[in-house]
């Protein structure tokens, strides 16, 4: 039973209810012959998006094809409609062993499902032989209408389809592999297909053409083209249907070397070629353009055709061509013409004949290389008119026809000594390290400053009392001398009473001269500076009443200079 | 005054020291280029070679000794002269066309790192004047100290703020000279690579003329220099490492 796991997989596909969202795969044979094409199928019960497994190393030779059916199936007289959606690929093992399909799943409201576990195929076999069935009753054929050909030309190769049971449907056609060949299908498009009768060994068949290809080898030597599939299905009464399907023999072509001399226009034409032009005129003047039209028209290999390269004097500018190629695929080959029309616009006056264009062919019929060339044009360009503004003669590529190394140079330029890198030398090393490193210490010493304690502070401060008071003492002094006194007696006063309050740890209020006198007695100082002390203290004050003279005034800075300098030693 | 003229008779042995050998060297480049231009380069190279003095070197000498050595059909040779030229001077357009030209013709396919980034920041950054960056760099370490010292005792709020990017930028441009100055400097200095200049060379396993041989390279090779073992040295080349006559390579 070829079909039986299939069908009894549709049969199992039958029962899938709507309620959830169900999916389930099969193949319709799960041991296979090399190159053997079989069918997976996917079944859903719901219109979800379907992800198809991974084949691996099984080639996918057709599909996916789509199918929908409904039916509606009546149980206790409640009706259910049951939807089945397939999903039906092609797949072909092209080697022996085991594959494994891996499960398909499918997507619905956020819920997956897949369909259980992998099918394994068995591949065996070489698969070259011809496909029959078993009984023999149908079989695929591919034949060409010539065994033996040369490089580029055309040969047709037909895939027929054998059957002692009249097909209905083409179900599906697949080609073999065919490396070096170019092939066109005669009838891409075909939807009527020719059935005639043939007796072959005594039982009729039923003759189906399926395909025909023209098709030109692009090499010598054998070519082979691996069989062909096809799929039909042919209906034993109203609800059956049969299917067919298997893969053709395999073919061979000998393809021929073309004759290996060759001229240089040749570029691998093959068939019956002719070559025509017009040209609107052959005398004109300079910026005037020339309508050039070159047909090549005949049968044989137009693929292998390339535009034509004019071969024009360098003075002559010519755009691309407007193409009208009317060539089409029929069984002698690529059958036709190609237009090709040029402007081209000569841009220097005198005289040229021109050989525009030639190009060779192999004549398949005379069995030898001809050449069709355009005869020598002559062409007259007169001077243009100047008043007719500038002709653009048109930029080429700059063509090299030679390359070599740059020529030597005459200037010597910089002479580099090793040794007067100034990197790395002690010199660079100080002058690049020492500036930095002193404006940290710098930048160090100064945040010490600003970090050190209270009693540091005071300390610093005590320190500077001195040098503070004899800085005001100074100033009272230039005060003295440009005679503002009262000026000079305060800051006199102010330098003594600050120094005292600084060294003795004095504060502003309640200070008096017992107050100092006092702290200076507990500090043991020399009772003659103490009364020293007194007498500056009460000659200032005495002056801030009392005019005195400016001698005076020099006298008592001088002495409050001497009595600092007597007591910061001892306090 | 004794020791004043012993110094002036010292600057003046040094200059014409200095001036004999400049003078020297500019004789043999115009030399040289005087018999390529009769083309005959042997007698050029001999030239150009005899210019050539190991604590002066000048990127055209080395570049017009590489075109003498290829004239000469010494492709080894040239492409060495071409890498020296352009390690002098890595904007010397004419050393790299040759050079690329050149190792064309070298028998083997030699898997270099993508240069382009490194060769583009090395035409930039490092032209014949070897010493421009590490001036520039004192000259960024000397401005730095200075904006930081205004930074430090200016009261000025303006000024302070335009202290404080002048030294931000000082900073960068100081880094970034002093790596320059010490990339430039290796690159002249640093002999890491040599080309293979004998037509063909044994690759040996292990550092012994009976040690089996690995592999063979050929003339104009570039490898890297692993170390080195009396007169063989240790080489790589496309992840392969093995021990080359000393004879047989020329250190770039």
């Amino acid at each position: 039973m070829r079909f039986g796991f299939f069908i009894a997989f549709l049969l199992s596909a039958a029962v899938l209810y709507a309620q959830g969202p169900v999916i389930e795969a099969a193949v319709n044979k799960s041991t296979v012959e090399v190159g053997e094409v079989f069918t997976y199928q996917i079944i859903a019960n719901q219109d979800c998006p379907v992800t198809a497994p991974d084949f691996g190393e099984l080639e996918v030779v057709g599909g996916p094809d789509k199918g929908y059916s409904s039916s509606s199936v009546t149980v206790n007289n409640v009706t259910k409609n049951e939807n089945q959606y397939t999903l039906t690929f092609h797949l072909r093992a092209n080697k022996k062993g085991t594959f494994n399909i891996p499960p398909a799943s499918m997507k619905c409201k956020l819920k997956k499902v897949n369909s259980g576990e992998s099918i394994a195929i068995t591949v065996t076999g070489s698969g070259n032989n011809q496909s029959v069935n078993s009984s023999g009753s149908y079989f695929l054929k591919i034949s060409s209408d010539k065994n033996s050909v040369y490089v580029g030309e055309p040969f047709v190769l037909t895939l027929k389809f054998y059957s002692t049971k009249k097909p209905s449907q083409i179900e599906a056609i697949e080609n073999g592999n065919a490396s070096g060949i170019y092939r066109k299908d005669l009838n891409p498009n075909r939807l009527n297909y020719t059935m005639t009768q043939e007796n072959i060994k005594g039982s009729k068949y039923y003759v189906l053409e399926l395909k025909q290809e023209l098709c030109i080898p692009e090499r010598a030597g054998k070519v082979t083209i691996e069989p062909y599939y096809a799929s039909l299905l042919h209906s034993v009464d109203l609800f059956t249907t049969i299917r067919e399907d298997g893969k053709s023999n395999t073919l061979t072509i000998d393809v021929k070397k073309l004759p290996a001399d060759t001229p240089d226009d040749f570029n691998g034409l093959v068939g019956k070629f002719n070559l025509i032009h017009t040209i609107d005129k052959t005398s004109l003047t300079e910026g005037e353009a020339i309508e050039f039209n070159l047909e090549i028209s005949g049968t044989g290999n137009f693929n292998g055709f390339d535009e034509p390269k004019l071969k024009l004097p360098s003075s002559f500018l010519v755009i691309d061509p407007e193409v009208t190629d009317e060539t089409s695929a029929s069984s002698q080959g690529i059958k036709g013409k190609i237009n090709y029309k040029y402007f081209i616009t000569p841009t220097e006056e005198g005289d040229f004949e021109i050989t525009p264009f030639s190009f060779s062919y192999f004549d398949t019929g005379e069995k030898r290389i001809r050449q069709c060339v355009i005869p020598a044009i002559k062409i007259h360009v007169e001077e243009g008119d100047e008043n007719r503004g500038v002709v653009i003669k048109g930029q080429k590529p700059i063509e090299i026809e030679n390359t070599d190394i740059q020529f030597i140079h005459q200037q010597k330029g910089v002479n580099v000594n090793t040794s007067d890198f100034v990197f790395g030398t002690l010199p660079y090393n100080l002058l690049l390290i020492v500036p930095p490193v002193l404006v940290l210490l710098v930048m160090f010493a100064k945040r010490r400053v600003k970090r050190s304690s209270p009693e540091e502070k005071l300390e610093n401060t005590k320190k500077s009392a001195r040098k503070n008071a004899l800085k005001n003492l100074a100033k009272s002094s230039q005060a003295i001398k440009t005679g503002d006194h009262n000026s000079a007696l305060k800051m006199m006063q102010n330098s003594l009473i600050t120094y005292l309050m600084t060294k003795l740890d004095l504060s502003l209020s309640g200070l008096s001269l017992k107050s100092i006198t006092a702290e200076l007695e507990s500090r043991k100082t020399d009772t003659a500076l103490l009364l020293e002390l007194s007498h500056i203290w009460k000659k200032i004050e005495m002056a801030q009443y009392a005019p005195v003279s400016a001698q005076n005034l020099e006298d008592t800075v001088k002495e409050t200079i001497k009595l600092i300098d007597a007591l910061d030693g001892k306090i | 005054m004794h020791w004043m003229e012993k110094f002036k008779q010292l600057f003046l042995i040094v200059a014409a020291f200095i001036f004999s050998v400049t003078a020297f060297s500019e004789d043999k480049f115009s030399e040289g280029n005087q018999f390529y231009i009769e083309e005959h380069y042997k007698t050029a190279a001999k030239s150009y070679e005899e210019g050539l003095d190991s604590s002066h070197q000048n990127s055209e000498l080395y570049y017009n000794l590489g075109n003498a050595y290829y004239k000469s059909d010494r492709i080894g040779l040239a492409i060495w002269a071409y890498e020296k030229a352009l390690k002098l001077d890595p904007r010397n357009e004419d050393a790299k066309f040759n050079l690329e030209f050149v190792n064309l013709l070298s028998e083997d396919k030699i898997e270099q790192p993508d240069p382009a980034l490194s060769e583009w920041l090395k035409r930039l950054l490092f032209g014949p004047y070897i010493n421009l960056w590490a001036y520039v760099s004192i000259a960024s370490s000397l401005l730095f100290s200075f904006v930081v010292i205004l930074f430090i005792i200016t009261k000025s709020r303006r000024i302070r703020n335009l202290s404080l990017m002048g030294g931000m930028l000082m900073a960068i441009i100081l880094v970034f000279s002093t790596l320059t100055a010490y990339f430039h400097k290796n690159s002249i200095t640093n002999e890491s690579e040599a080309i293979v200049i004998s037509e063909e060379a044994d690759i040996h396993l292990s550092p012994m003329d009976k040690a089996a041989v690995s592999f063979k390279l050929h003339e104009g090779a570039k490898v890297k220099i692993i170390q080195e073992n009396d007169s063989w040295t240790q080489i790589e080349v496309n992840g392969n490492s093995g021990w080359i006559l000393e004879e047989e390579i020329k250190r770039i």
